[in-house]
């Protein structure tokens, strides 16, 4: 992958600023589990509940969450859905000290990529929390990329927006200046103008800006 | 016989006496004992010893002694001077209540002796088992080097004790301790390891010690050794020196008569449980929790108590009989007006003795010394006797061996005109077999109102005990089997239960791995780890413990319960099943609650069973909506009512008085079995069992037991 972190797991890893944060209710297994995460390299922090992590929760927040499937009050899959509100949606690994097939459905349904039984061995959980934290990295590198975009769209008027809309849906400026009932050449000097401030060169670069950043994803899009 | 420590220690004299005892059985000559005693507690400098060596020397010198018998004590300290110097040439047998190996100068060609361990382990295991609340124990120790040696054995058996908090009280004076005994709180128990020497020097012997600091001591007193029994110690697993002086008694016998003993020193290391019945009473423990093979000591014995209820019962049907005896003579006087008096009597006289021949059931006449007098057919059959064997022997024909206190004590009843009523005990057959039998017995009046006999009646009960027993024994196969699938159902609760501790264990132990294979491992860390996957392998095995006892198959115990501790531990098994069923439980129970006889186990089984059940009667609840309630309540005076409710759909309304009939069921997976066997279980308790649904929604199962009466 190609922001790959380093995927041939050594057992004692370069520093990061990544962080694991356990998370769960049984005292003995959250110690254990946290002795293990830093054994292996990791920095670690240990939360004996899901709220307890929760009101620590101060952004910017690197890394991921092994979490406990089951615990009283807020349980694992609450906790994920509070955490993919907020403005830090860690990646989360489950642990379930039961197995049972309807909490594993029910945990996959809502989209826990990893999940472990607390017998499962260190390979497989040293590996889910690499995954893990390669999708936070990815997600994070992804986020940053888009608030670069709209850093750049934001500079764009009200006006030369819906040009670009116009532009990326691969409509000519004839056709552009009759449907915003301007003349061409106000339209040209739009595009020029937005060009310059998005930092592009050419139509296509334009396209796949706007596909970044999430804009005009409508059905007329046009497919890169 | 020498004794290293004074005869009149308890241990001492206990031992001299049974050996003597042994020797005297055995022997068919005269025996002499000499015996000599050099109290080395009290006397304990080299002067003293050499002093007491030449005495011995002089004063046996020209006598001729075949034996010497050496009471060693704990630190074998007349071990030189036995052989060597003062007997030389006489055999020896030796015994020694120590934790030291036996020395070289004991072992000897012609020497032998026993050597009993003090056992620490068992009088830890007897504290849990009479007071398993025990959550503290204070081990007092002296600081002589033997006292040490028993005190490291102490410390080794407390640190497999997992959750019990022990403190050693070495350092303190015991003058002094007193203070600190008396301040001790409930869950506290008194370990007495041995004492000769406490921290100032001050020699004790054990006995005197307990008297000392048992009438201060807030808690109960264990200890090690039989002598202080009786001092105010409640028990231990002690030294039993009458088994060690027959024990003594017989090896003298065999070196006396020239046997050689393959063994030349036996060790004994293990105790025998005993308590002092008085002190069991003062802390208000059960007997029956005491072990089977537990001597009791100073126990009282009283007819009385044992038969109280037994005699009120006797008293109220003594009342009814005198009121049908004046009913017959008032019959009996309108009779003598009437001419045909003697006929009539003659008549009933006949059929009361074809009734009487005919009766399947033994009935017997016997006068005030318990002569047999008449002996029906009945009898013939039940005891074998036929009446001409019978009229004129002695009652006690009937009685087995075990039972003929019981048979004094009836005849002094009659004697006093009390009748004894349906009382079951065995008898005898002819043959030796054991009969079942129910025994009613009423004294005979003259018509002066004397007592001149009595007549008995006895019906065999055999079969019918029988028939009970197999009863009793397939209602506990069904609970076991019952309880079997009511834990199928808590898998999920289980395998979460063990997962947690071996996930930690595991993940603790990769841990570790890892943390070895650094350049320069964390020791420290290691260590940590450790013991953290001890800590955690015991809290897996008292899963499984917990486990087995529930399957365990067992016959009912019945003991004082709390009923809202025996709540919260079953709660506490379905916690799991709850989370995973997103099930609400509210438990509402006052605590002082009256206690209940009963059995826990059951008692879990049946609340198990109706929390599970209504776990499942709320199954399409939506996930928010699963409201479970326990409430234990005292309900009318002698009563608490326990009930489980619900919120789910309720009973159907044609079928609830069906639910508690065997193989009722409304579930696709059940056995109909759980609610039949709850209530066996409650009735057997002399409790009640009944469902309602409620005024809202759902149904409530509600049953009562009654309270230890005050």
């Amino acid at each position: 992958m190609l922001w790959g972190l380093n995927m041939n797991a050594d057992p004692v890893k370069a520093p990061s600023k990544d962080v694991v944060y356990v998370v769960d209710d049984n005292a003995s297994f959250l110690v254990s589990v946290s002795r293990l995460l830093r054994a292996a390299g990791y920095q670690v922090q240990a939360f004996g509940s899901a709220r307890e992590f929760l009101a620590q929760l101060t952004p910017p927040m690197q890394g991921c969450v092994v979490a406990d499937l089951q615990m009283p009050g807020m349980d694992g899959l609450e906790l994920q859905e509070a955490l993919q509100k907020s403005a830090n949606p860690l990646p989360v690994v489950f642990m379930s000290g039961q197995g049972d097939i309807p909490s594993t459905v029910r945990a996959m349904r809502r989209g826990a990529e990893d999940f472990l039984t607390k017998l499962a061995p260190k390979e497989d959980l040293l590996k889910a929390v690499e995954r893990a934290l390669e999708r936070g990295a990815l997600e994070r590198k992804n986020r940053r990329h888009r608030e670069a975009l709209f850093v750049r769209l934001n500079r764009l008027s009200e006006r030369e927006l819906e040009v670009l809309g116009h532009v990326v849906r691969g409509q000519l400026n004839k056709q552009i200046a009759s449907d915003l009932n301007i003349n061409e050449r106000t339209v040209k000097l739009h595009r020029t103008n937005l060009t310059r401030k998005l930092e592009v060169q050419s139509v296509a670069e334009l396209t796949r800006l706007t596909q970044e950043a999430g804009l005009f994803t409508g059905p007329e899009s046009t497919p890169s | 016989m020498v004794f290293n420590e004074s005869r009149d220690l308890p241990g001492n004299a206990m031992m001299e006496q049974s050996m003597r005892a042994e020797m005297l059985k055995q022997s068919t000559n005269r025996i002499d004992f000499f015996v000599e005693n050099l109290d080395v507690t009290r006397f304990s400098d080299e002067k003293h010893a050499q002093a007491f060596r030449e005495f011995l020397r002089q004063k046996y010198a020209g006598q001729n002694l075949d034996l010497v018998v050496a009471f060693m004590g704990r630190d074998f300290n007349l071990t030189n001077e036995i052989p060597a110097v003062v007997f030389s040439h006489i055999p020896v047998v030796f015994v020694a209540v120590s934790e030291l190996a036996v020395p070289e100068g004991l072992r000897q060609p012609g020497f032998s002796g026993i050597i009993q361990r003090y056992d620490v382990a068992g009088t830890f295991s007897l504290i849990f088992r009479l007071q398993p609340e025990t959550h503290r124990v204070v081990v007092i120790s002296g600081v002589s080097a033997s006292d040490r040696l028993t005190l490291d054995r102490v410390r080794v058996a407390a640190q497999s004790l997992d959750g019990i908090d022990c403190e050693f009280w070495t350092n303190r004076p015991l003058a002094q301790i007193g203070e600190g005994l008396s301040a001790l709180p409930k869950g506290t128990v008194i370990y007495l390891s041995t004492i000769q020497r406490d921290v100032t020097g001050q020699p004790y012997y054990s006995s005197q010690l307990t008297q000392m600091i048992a009438p201060a001591a807030g808690v109960p007193l264990y200890g090690l050794s039989a002598g202080m029994v009786g001092s105010g110690l409640l028990g231990g697993s002690v030294v039993d020196y009458e088994s060690l002086g027959t024990r003594a008694g017989q090896l003298a016998m065999e070196r006396l008569q020239g046997g050689t003993n393959p063994f030349p020193v036996e060790v004994r290391t293990i105790g025998t449980p005993m308590v002092d019945w008085r002190v069991l009473r003062r802390w208000g423990i059960s007997a029956k929790r005491l072990p089977a093979d537990c001597v009791i000591r100073y126990q009282p014995h009283s007819v009385w108590a044992d038969h109280q209820g037994a005699i009120s019962a006797a008293a109220a049907v003594f009342l009814a009989q005198a009121l049908t005896i004046a009913a017959l003579l008032i019959n009996r006087r309108h009779r003598q007006q009437a001419e045909a008096r003697a006929r009539a009597n003659q008549e009933a006289r006949a059929l009361l003795a074809a009734i009487v021949e005919t009766s399947d059931d033994a009935i017997i006449r016997k006068d005030l010394n318990g002569r047999i007098v008449t002996w029906n057919r009945g009898a013939e059959r039940m005891f074998g006797y036929s009446a001409g064997e019978a009229v004129g022997q002695h009652i006690t024909i009937t009685v087995p061996p075990s039972q003929l206190n019981e048979e004094s004590d009836n005849l002094r009843l009659v004697r006093s005109g009390r009748p004894v009523h349906n009382y079951d005990t065995v008898r005898q057959h002819k043959d030796g077999h054991i009969v079942q039998v129910s025994i009613t017995i009423s004294p005979i009046f003259d018509e002066s109102g004397a007592v001149v006999g009595a007549s008995k009646i006895c019906r065999d009960i055999t079969s019918q005990k029988a028939a009970e027993m197999e009863i009793r024994k397939q209602q506990e196969e069904l609970a076991h089997v019952t309880r079997m699938s009511t834990l199928g159902q808590l898998t999920a609760a289980l395998t979460h239960e063990l997962n947690q501790p071996l996930g930690a264990i595991l993940r603790n132990a990769e841990a570790a791995e890892l943390f070895l294979q650094a350049g320069q491992p964390d020791l420290h860390e290691v260590r940590a780890i450790l013991a953290d996957i001890r800590k955690d392998d015991l809290r897996a095995g008292q899963v499984i413990e917990r486990l087995r006892l529930l399957l365990k198959r067992r016959s009912l115990v019945s003991q004082p319960l709390d009923l809202r501790e025996v709540t919260e531990d079953t709660l506490a098994l379905v916690q799991q099943d709850l989370l995973a069923r997103q099930g609400k439980l509210t438990l509402d129970a006052p605590s002082g609650l009256p206690l209940v006889p009963g059995d826990r186990v059951h008692l879990q089984q049946v609340l198990l069973n109706l929390v599970l059940n209504a776990l499942d009667a709320m199954n399409d609840n939506p996930a928010g909506d699963r409201q479970l309630t326990v409430r234990v309540k005292a309900a009318s005076p002698g009563w608490l009512e326990v009930s489980v409710s619900d919120c789910g759909t309720g009973l159907p309304p044609n079928e609830s008085s069906m639910l508690f009939e065997p193989f009722f069921t409304t579930k696709s997976h059940g056995m109909g079995m759980g609610l039949a066997i709850s209530r066996t279980i409650i009735e057997a308790h002399g409790g009640k069992i009944h469902a309602e649904n409620n005024p809202d929604r759902g149904a409530s199962f509600i049953f009562t037991l009654p309270t230890v009466g005050i």
